[in-house]
């Protein structure tokens, strides 16, 4: 439960600030626009600006998407499995998400180090900074690699719990 | 093509399609190079797929379409289609469909649409004696359209996939979805007219001009924001992510408009296009990683080697390659569909000779197809789901079997006839 709310939090502040390059997005396109029509200048840097925020909009919902189960799954052939099963092939998929999401942690961080270190930023008129971006990115992975571990953990307890009630002897609470 | 096996089974067995993508991309990523060079590949994937331009049209298409159904515009919507064809035999079944269109249009999102008209216009139907089958077949169907009619998300999904211009295929899915519109109007009215018992007697209220001009008070806001979106887009004022912050901005206002904007509403709204957003663009991202693998590994030449050598007619190898969405898109989503698929069947579409424009508008149709068929058919579930026990599951994909018929016709024309898809584009300012 504890981890729950400590993951929900910190879910919450890197929502915020994937809203916070959303509505970046937005302001910049629109005033873009807005500077070409009316007065035939653009916004400076606004297609470097667009760019750079995408990557903080994106992994800014990684955990809210993943604690809110949003991520695209199929479950037409799981919902004939037996509850046994299905949490069973639960638990392989989410195996397999803390080793890819592990993996591209540790492989992310020293480029966001690096990136960081240099004042890693765009070229041409505008300098926007990258490195915002590149640091975002492996704390969200990191992030969704705990809360996939974490949901591991607990498919697997219900997996061994499940196991436990079927091999204990039938009583007669069962029957009734 | 060998990765697709694995791909296919870790998606069925309900591995999140990203996380199936990502890790069958790195194996075959180390299988076609090595680990080092494989590790070297992802490491740079995350930053170097989402730090796109071109993508930043999906989360301002999605807000856009966020802000429209927070705007409350689906009940003005269904109330001037009903003053405008409910007279006609099937009436309200018929302003149902355009007004879930219209909704679609707007919302983008099949499920948003089917869900709502299944709240505002079910119990009305069934009130006034409207055939189970045929009203939530009309709204399952007319939900779907959400997928074709623009600013459709998948349809740009599609032009970032295959790197087609998403102005173009946005202005291309405008006829041929109001063309579906008006098939499963038409359908409707003809089987009120050949089967009288499916709907009730005509009402004898007669609605006069004037009411019918002060029903579209309420739905003119957002007419001339979809027009000012798409007008922008044909007459190359707008890119595709300009024409979806216009867009998102006037939603915004037409929910200050009608008093509806409140700090909670709108940072709702921003959590929820940023969780849709980052779902989809999650998918695209990983989904790059497995068309690399599929390039590298020499497959996707090898694959439309294949069929080119097959020495089968164009029209023989679309018939196929729609045989084929017709069956994944019974058990997979719309978006993953796209993702999976596009990278092995649009080089042999290029092969072909097929206008990738047009193609795209096949692949789409395909896609609404998908929503509506079991056993995945989600506009279906969520008509059912909304209606709760008053309809069965079976008598919704009975109603849509109908509807079905019509998407078919629809189909054949646009393959017939690929103009209808291609001279709009063809007429835009770029």
């Amino acid at each position: 439960m504890k981890s729950w709310k400590i993951m929900s939090r910190l879910a919450g502040a890197l929502s915020a600030i994937g809203a916070v390059a959303i509505l970046i997005i937005l302001v910049v396109t629109v005033a873009d626009v807005v500077m070409n029509k009316i007065f035939n200048s653009p916004f400076p840097g606004a297609t470097e600006i667009i760019t750079s925020m995408m990557p903080i909009s994106v992994f800014g919902f990684l955990l809210s998407t993943q604690i809110k189960k949003r991520h695209i799954t199929i479950d037409a052939v799981t919902v004939r499995l037996t509850a046994k099963w299905q949490t069973f092939v639960k638990s392989i998929g989410l195996g397999i998400g803390v080793y890819l999401f592990g993996l591209l942690t540790y492989l992310n961080i020293p480029m966001a180090i690096h990136s960081f270190k240099i004042g890693d930023h765009t070229g041409g008129m505008v300098a926007v900074p990258l490195y915002p971006a590149k640091i975002i990115i492996p704390v969200a992975t990191g992030l969704v690699a705990i809360q996939l571990l974490i949901e591991f953990s607990r498919s697997i307890s219900t997996l061994l719990a499940k196991q436990s009630v079927n091999s204990a002897p039938v009583n007669s609470d069962d029957i009734n | 093509m060998i990765w697709f096996l694995p791909l296919m089974a870790c998606v069925l067995l309900g591995v999140p399609v990203a996380i199936a993508l990502g890790i069958v991309g790195f194996v075959g990523l180390i299988d076609t190079l090595n680990f080092t060079a494989a590790c070297s590949q992802i490491k740079v994937i995350l930053f170097g797929a989402t730090n796109s331009y071109a993508l930043s049209c999906v989360p301002m298409f999605i807000l856009m379409g966020e802000l429209s159904f927070q705007a409350g515009i689906s009940t003005d919507l269904f109330q001037a289609a009903n003053k405008w064809v409910g007279r006609l035999p099937g009436g309200l079944a018929i302003a149902t469909n355009f007004a879930c269109a219209a909704f679609g249009a707007c919302s983008g999102s099949t499920i948003a649409s089917s869900s709502v008209f299944t709240k505002i216009a079910l119990p009305e139907m069934l009130e006034k004696g409207y055939d189970k089958r045929l009203s939530t077949g009309a709204i399952a169907s007319a939900g779907a359209l959400a997928c074709m009619i623009p600013p459709s998300i998948l349809m740009v999904i599609y032009g970032l996939i295959t790197s087609q211009p998403i102005n173009k295929l946005l202005v291309a899915g405008f006829v041929p979805g109001l063309m579906t519109a008006s098939a499963y109007g038409f359908g409707i009215f003809l089987a009120a007219k050949v089967f009288p018992s499916l709907v009730p007697t005509l009402p004898d209220e007669k609605i006069s001009w004037t009411e019918k001009f002060q029903s579209l008070k309420g739905i003119l806001p957002i007419v001339f924001l979809f027009a000012l979106v798409m007008g922008g887009l044909f007459l190359g004022w707008f890119t595709s992510t300009a024409a979806g912050a216009i867009g998102s901005a006037g939603a915004l206002f037409i929910l200050i408009l009608r008093r509806r904007f409140t700090w909670n509403v709108f940072f709702k709204t921003l959590e929820q296009t940023g969780v849709l957003s980052c779902s989809l663009l999650i998918i695209i991202t990983f989904g790059n990683l497995f068309s690399f693998v599929l390039s590298s590994s020499g497959a996707i030449d090898n694959f439309t080697a294949f069929v080119t050598g097959l020495q089968i007619s164009p029209l023989a190898v679309l018939l196929m390659i729609i045989a084929l969405y017709m069956v994944i898109g019974c058990m997979v989503d719309p978006v993953s569909m796209l993702i999976i698929t596009l990278p092995a069947v649009m080089p042999v579409a290029e092969a072909m000779g097929y206008d990738p424009i047009w193609f795209g508008i096949i692949v789409i149709t395909m896609l609404e197809v998908g929503v509506i068929t079991p056993p995945v058919g989600m506009n279906a579930y969520t008509v059912k789901a909304v209606a709760g026990d008053t309809v069965t599951t079976g008598e919704i994909f009975t109603g849509i079997s109908y509807f079905l018929f019509l998407q078919a016709i629809v189909l054949t024309i646009i393959i017939a006839f690929p103009s209808i898809v291609t001279f709009l584009p063809a007429l835009m300012i770029d």
